[in-house]
C-alpha cells in the first residue's frame, strides 16, 4: 500500500475557528446501501473540534435522507458520462445537487452571518474523487480564503492523484491520521436528527453512546468496523454482552450487522450473543481465503446463524445473506453460478459483492498495466468491474450473474425458494432442466 | 340546498318504483380489486332507470382513492380441506399460520357496515344535502352475486336486506346464481328466504309486477348490451376527491370524476364456440354457443360518454372471445384511433387493457389486429398458455383448438406489433392445481413461457360449476364434504386427489410452485429478468449445477 503522502507532520485541527463539514454527493453507477451513508468521521472530527477546539462547527450533508426517507438520485451531467455505460447503466449522482449546496453556501453569510475560516470535505473512497474535486471549485468559488481540506479515504489511497486534481485543498488529511474513537459524535449537527447512528465498535464509551441515543428514541445502529467482531476486538464483545443482559432495557433496538462479519470469528455462540444484543439483520462475509470455495465451512457457518436464531430474508427481523465477490481477476463463471446456488441454498439470500482493486496492492497494478487509457481512480470503482478485463468473463455474463442474483433473491411470502433442496417441487425443477423439457417439438399433427 | 352532483342526476324519474343494487362484500383469502367493477349490475341500474325506476347503489368493493380495498379478519382456512376456524380462536392460541393455512379476511364493507348503509337509506340524513337526504326505502333490491365461491357474503347481504326491508322484493342475479342456481336457493332457504328461480328473459317480461324474491339466471336480455350507469356513483358515499381542508374542496363536490371509478369495463362479444373443460361460460351462457356482439357505435358512444362526463382514461375489455368475429375489434380499434371527439382527446393517453386474455388462435392469425391494439392504447396483452403438453390441453383439458404453435405465432405478432417482452408486455396464463396434474408439466410450460415472453401468470383452478371438469369430479367433491367456499382455487381443492397419485405432493409444494411462477417475473436488471430455461451462459451453468447436484443427491432418469 503506498504511503500517506510526502506530509509526514501530523494534521493541525484549527482552534476557535468556524468550520464548516461536507460529505460529499456520490457519482457513481449503484450504490446499493446508499440509505446507511452517514459521515461518522466528520461527526467525530466534529466533536472534537467543538469540544476541545472550541470551534463553531457546521455541517452540509449531500446524503442527508430527503423528507420522503430517500436519497435522491439522478443521471450525473453529461460531461461525466464516459459515453460506455457498464452493465447497462449509465453514471448516477447520488445525493442532494450542486445547486443546493451552492445556494447554502451563498446563505451562510447573508443569512447566518457566518463565514468558513475552514472546510473539510471527506471522503468514504479514491473512486467518488471527482465529486469532491466539482465541490473545491464552488467552495473556492464561494470563500476565495477559506482553508479547503480534503479529508477521508481518498488522499489515503491516491494522495498523488488528490494533490494533482484537487488544485484548490490546502490540505489534504488522509484517514487514520487522527485518532478520534474517544469523541462524541455531533449528530446535534443535523436540523433533522437522523433515523438511525452509524457507531464505531472500538469507542470507550460505545455502550454509554447507544445508551445516550437509546433514550433519545433512536433504534437502529449500525457498524462500519471490519472486522467487526474479532479477538482483537473483546471491548465490543463486552458491550454486546452487556446489551444482550439488559433485559427489556433495550428491547427494541435494532442493530443492523452489514458488514464485518467474517466466518472464521462466527460461531453458534456469537449468533447468539448478537441476536441477544439487538442484531436484526446479518450479512455474512467470504471466507477470507477465497480461492478455494469451502461449502462444508459455509454449511457449518449457515447451521451456527440458524441454530443462533437467524434466517429468511426480513432485514428487521433476523434476516440474513452472504456476500459472494465477484469481479476477480481470476473469475470463473461456472464456479461463480456454484458459488451463488450454494450460498443461496445455505443462506436464503446471496449479494454480489463486486470487486475493487485496492490501490498499491498487486492486482491494482495489474489492472493500471492492461488499461489502454491513462488511469483514474473512477476507474476502480467496484461497479465498473474493473478486475473483469482481467478473467475473461464478459460484461453480459456479469450482468445476467446479477439477474440471477435477483431471480434467486426474490422473497414470495417472505421466503426464497431453494433450488437445491430436496424438496418435490425442487427436484421436479431438476428434472425439467435435466430433460429440457421446455424445449418445444412440434407434435400437434 | 341542492346536492351538488344532484344536478347531473336531475334526469331521474321522481314517480317511478325504488330499486337499491348492491354489490356484495367478499370473503377470501386474496382480492384483486383491479378491474373487479360489477359491470352485470351497473348495465342492470341503466337497464332500470331506462324503464322509469329510481336507482341508488350500495357497493361494498368501492376502491378508495389508492385503488385499494380495505379487508378485516374473518377466519383461518386449511388448503385441500373444509377445515375453518375463527380468526378470534386462532389469534387466542397465539401461534404463526402452519404452511398450509391461510387468513381468510372480509374484503369491503363487513356486514355492519353494510347494515348501516341500508338502514341509513332508509331514513332522513338531515345533515346530508336535502335533496339527498330523502329517504330512500327501495320497492326492491338487486344483489349481483359474481364467484360461485363467494356464495356466503351473497346469503348474508341478502338475509340482512330481508331483515332491514322486509317488504322489498328481492332479485339475486349473475355469475354465481346462473350457474348454480339451486345451490343458492337451498342456502337461501336454510335461512329462512323462500325464492323462485326465474331465467333472465322471463324476468324482463314480467319486471315490476312480481311479488316473490327472484333468482335471476342468466342475461337480462335488455341489459346486456347496456351502459353501465356510472351515475350511480354519484352519491356522497363515494366521493373520493380533495377533503374539506382543500382549497379546491367545493369545486371538487361538483365534478363527477370525483366520485366515479377511474376505470370502466366494456363487454362487446358474449358466447364462444368451445368447450374447454375448465370453462364455464357455456352454462353460463346457457347453452348458448352462438357468439353475439355488440354493435360497434355503441360501443364508442359508450366509450365517449364515459370519457367525456366521467373523466375516464382506463377500459377493461372483458370478453368471452372478442377476436371471433374478423373486424369486429379492428372496427372498434379503428373507431377509437380515428373518432372526431376521441382521438384529439384520448389517442395516447387511453389505456386499454384485456384481462382475461386474447385467444391464440385467433391472435396468431389477426396480426393487423394486434397492430392496431398497440395503436389504440393497449401496452399490454395476455395470452392463455395454460400448458404446452397436448395430452394435457387436448387429452384432459378439451382445448383441442389451441396450440403452442399457435402460441408461438401469436408472441410473434405481438413483439411485431410493438409489444415488449420481459417487462409484463406479453403474459402467458398458466394453469395450476388441476386434477390429476402432474407437476412437472407445470414446471415445463412455466418455462417455456419465461423463455419465450418472459411474463408468466399463474392461474390457480377452480371447479367452477356448470365446467366438464365439475362435473366430472362432482363424486369427489361430494367425498370431500366440499361446499362451494371450498372449490375457491386458492384453497386448492384438488390437493387431496392429486396426493392420492403422488402420497409426497404437499400443499407447501403447490404454494412454492405458485411462488416459483411468481419469481420468474423477478424484477428486471438491465431490461430483462433472469431466465432460467434461457440460453445465456449462465442459464446453462445454473441448470447444470441443479442437475449435478440433484443427481448427486437422488438418482434422475
Amino acid at each position: 500500500m503506498s504511503s500517506a503522502g510526502p506530509r509526514t507532520k501530523r494534521p493541525c485541527l484549527p482552534t476557535s475557528k468556524r468550520v464548516l463539514l461536507v460529505n460529499p454527493p456520490v457519482f457513481d453507477y449503484r450504490y446499493e446501501w446508499v440509505k446507511w451513508n452517514q459521515p461518522l468521521d466528520l461527526l467525530l472530527l466534529a466533536g472534537r473540534l467543538k469540544k476541545v477546539h472550541g470551534c463553531d462547527v457546521r455541517l452540509f450533508d449531500f446524503m442527508q435522507p430527503d423528507t420522503n426517507g430517500r436519497v435522491p438520485r439522478r443521471p450525473a451531467e453529461a460531461q461525466l458520462q464516459d459515453g460506455r455505460p457498464v452493465l447497462n447503466r449509465t453514471l448516477n449522482h447520488f445525493g442532494k445537487t450542486t445547486r443546493e449546496f451552492e445556494e447554502f453556501l451563498r446563505g451562510l453569510p447573508t443569512h447566518c452571518q457566518w463565514e468558513p475560516d475552514e472546510v473539510w470535505v471527506t471522503s468514504l473512497t479514491s473512486f467518488w474523487w471527482q465529486s469532491i474535486a466539482q465541490l473545491s471549485v464552488v467552495i473556492r468559488a464561494a470563500f476565495a480564503d477559506t482553508k479547503l481540506v480534503v479529508y477521508g479515504n481518498y488522499p489515503r489511497f491516491e494522495p498523488d492523484h488528490a494533490r494533482r486534481s484537487i488544485a484548490f485543498a490546502d490540505e489534504f488529511v488522509p484517514s487514520g491520521e487522527l485518532d478520534l474513537r474517544s469523541e462524541t459524535p455531533a449528530f446535534e449537527l443535523y436540523s433533522v436528527p437522523p433515523a438511525f447512528r452509524a457507531l464505531d465498535s472500538n469507542a470507550p464509551h460505545l455502550l454509554e453512546l447507544l445508551t445516550l441515543y437509546y433514550r433519545e428514541g433512536v433504534r437502529d445502529f449500525v457498524f462500519f468496523n471490519d472486522p467487526l467482531v474479532s479477538d482483537d476486538n473483546q471491548s465490543f464483545v463486552t458491550v454486546l454482552e452487556r446489551l444482550a443482559g439488559a433485559g427489556d432495557q433495550f428491547r427494541q433496538l435494532r442493530i443492523h450487522g452489514l458488514c464485518g462479519l467474517h466466518p472464521e470469528a462466527i460461531s453458534e455462540d456469537v449468533v447468539c450473543l448478537l441476536r441477544r444484543a439487538g442484531f436484526c439483520q446479518l450479512h455474512m462475509e467470504p471466507f477470507r481465503d477465497g480461492d478455494v470455495f469451502d461449502e462444508n465451512g459455509y454449511r457449518r457457518l449457515a447451521e451456527a446463524v440458524k441454530k443462533g436464531g437467524f434466517e429468511g430474508s426480513d432485514p428487521l427481523d433476523r434476516g440474513v445473506s452472504a456476500f459472494m465477490y465477484i469481479g476477480l481477476p481470476d473469475d470463473d463463471l461456472c464456479d461463480l453460478v456454484h458459488r451463488a446456488l450454494v450460498l443461496h441454498s445455505l443462506f436464503g439470500n446471496v449479494i454480489l459483492k463486486p470487486y475493487s482493486p485496492t490501490p498499491g496492492r498487486t492486482h491494482h497494478l495489474e489492472f493500471q498495466r492492461g488499461l489502454s487509457q491513462d488511469y483514474s481512480p473512477e476507474l476502480i470503482s467496484p461497479h465498473r468491474l474493473p478486475c473483469r478485463l482481467l478473467s475473461g468473463v464478459s460484461e453480459g455474463d456479469y450482468l445476467e450473474l446479477y439477474r440471477l442474483s435477483a431471480f434467486l433473491n426474490y422473497p414470495v411470502r417472505g421466503h426464497t425458494f431453494d433450488f437445491l433442496g430436496q424438496s418435490y417441487l425442487s427436484r421436479t425443477i431438476a428434472r425439467s432442466f435435466a430433460d429440457k423439457r421446455w424445449v418445444f417439438h412440434d407434435c400437434t399433427s | 340546498m341542492t346536492a351538488p352532483v344532484d344536478q347531473l342526476r336531475s334526469d331521474e324519474s321522481t314517480k317511478g318504483p325504488r330499486a337499491l343494487l348492491v354489490n356484495p362484500m367478499v370473503y377470501d383469502t386474496q382480492y384483486w380489486p383491479e378491474w373487479s367493477l360489477p359491470s352485470g349490475l351497473l348495465k342492470i341500474g341503466t337497464f332500470l332507470r331506462d324503464r322509469g325506476y329510481r336507482t341508488r347503489l350500495i357497493d361494498c368493493l368501492f376502491t378508495d382513492a389508492r385503488r385499494q380495498v380495505r379487508k378485516t379478519m374473518r377466519s383461518v382456512v386449511e388448503l385441500g380441506s373444509t377445515s375453518e376456524r375463527a380468526y378470534q380462536s386462532v389469534r387466542s392460541e397465539r401461534r404463526t399460520l402452519r404452511p398450509n393455512e391461510k387468513y381468510k379476511y372480509v374484503f369491503g364493507q363487513t356486514l355492519a357496515e353494510f347494515r348501516d348503509a341500508l338502514f341509513q337509506l332508509g331514513t332522513v340524513q338531515p345533515d346530508l344535502w336535502s335533496s339527498s337526504s330523502d329517504p330512500f326505502v327501495p320497492d326492491e333490491v338487486y344483489v349481483t352475486s359474481i364467484m360461485t365461491y363467494w356464495w356466503e357474503s351473497t346469503v348474508d347481504v341478502v338475509r340482512v336486506v330481508r331483515q332491514t326491508y322486509p317488504s322489498a322484493r328481492i332479485r339475486v342475479g349473475g355469475i354465481y346464481p346462473t350457474l348454480a342456481p339451486e345451490h343458492l336457493q337451498r342456502k337461501l332457504s336454510e335461512a329462512g328466504l323462500d325464492f323462485e328461480l326465474m331465467l333472465g328473459r322471463e324476468f324482463e317480461s314480467t319486471l315490476g309486477n312480481d311479488g316473490r324474491d327472484i333468482i335471476v339466471m342468466g342475461e337480462v336480455p335488455g341489459a346486456s348490451w347496456a351502459d353501465l350507469d356510472f351515475g350511480l356513483y354519484l352519491d356522497p358515499r363515494y366521493y373520493h376527491g380533495p377533503g374539506p381542508s382543500s382549497s379546491t374542496y367545493e369545486t371538487a363536490q361538483q365534478d363527477p370524476r370525483n366520485y366515479t371509478p377511474p376505470y370502466s369495463i366494456l363487454t362487446t362479444t358474449r358466447g364462444c364456440p368451445f368447450d374447454c373443460a375448465y370453462c364455464a361460460q357455456r352454462a353460463y351462457n346457457l347453452g348458448n354457443t352462438k357468439v353475439r356482439r355488440r354493435a360497434t357505435q355503441d360501443v364508442l358512444r359508450e366509450l365517449r360518454d364515459k370519457a367525456q362526463k366521467y373523466g375516464v382514461r382506463e377500459f377493461a375489455f372483458y370478453e368471452d372471445n372478442f377476436l371471433f368475429f374478423p373486424g369486429h375489434l379492428q372496427e372498434i380499434l379503428q373507431g377509437i384511433i380515428d373518432d372526431p371527439f376521441l382521438k384529439p382527446t384520448l389517442q395516447g393517453r387511453l389505456h386499454l387493457s384485456a384481462p382475461e386474455g386474447v385467444e391464440v388462435r385467433l391472435a396468431q392469425m389477426q396480426l393487423e389486429t394486434i397492430q392496431l391494439m398497440r395503436q389504440a392504447g393497449f401496452n399490454r396483452i395476455y395470452l392463455p398458455l395454460e400448458n404446452i403438453h397436448r395430452e394435457v390441453t387436448a387429452g384432459q383439458w378439451n382445448r383441442k383448438h389451441s396450440t403452442v404453435l399457435h402460441f408461438e405465432q401469436a408472441v410473434k405478432n405481438c413483439k411485431e406489433a410493438g409489444f415488449s417482452v420481459g417487462d409484463m408486455g406479453i403474459n402467458a396464463f398458466v394453469l395450476f392445481g388441476t386434477p390429476h396434474e402432474d407437476i412437472q408439466c407445470v414446471i415445463d410450460t412455466a418455462l417455456y413461457a419465461a423463455d419465450k415472453v418472459g411474463s408468466v401468470i399463474p392461474m390457480l383452478f377452480t371447479p367452477v360449476p356448470g365446467s366438464r371438469l365439475h362435473r366430472e369430479y362432482e363424486p369427489y367433491f361430494a367425498e370431500m364434504g366440499y361446499d362451494l367456499h371450498h372449490l375457491n382455487g386458492k384453497l386448492l381443492p384438488m390437493l387431496e386427489l392429486n396426493r392420492r397419485e403422488k402420497p409426497e405432493l404437499t400443499a407447501s409444494d403447490y404454494l412454492e410452485l405458485e411462488a416459483f411462477l411468481f419469481r420468474l417475473n423477478a424484477q428486471s436488471v438491465g431490461g430483462k429478468p433472469f431466465a432460467p430455461s434461457g440460453d445465456s451462459n449462465v442459464a446453462h451453468a445454473f441448470r447444470q449445477f441443479i442437475v449435478q447436484r440433484q443427481r448427486k443427491i437422488t438418482s434422475l432418469s
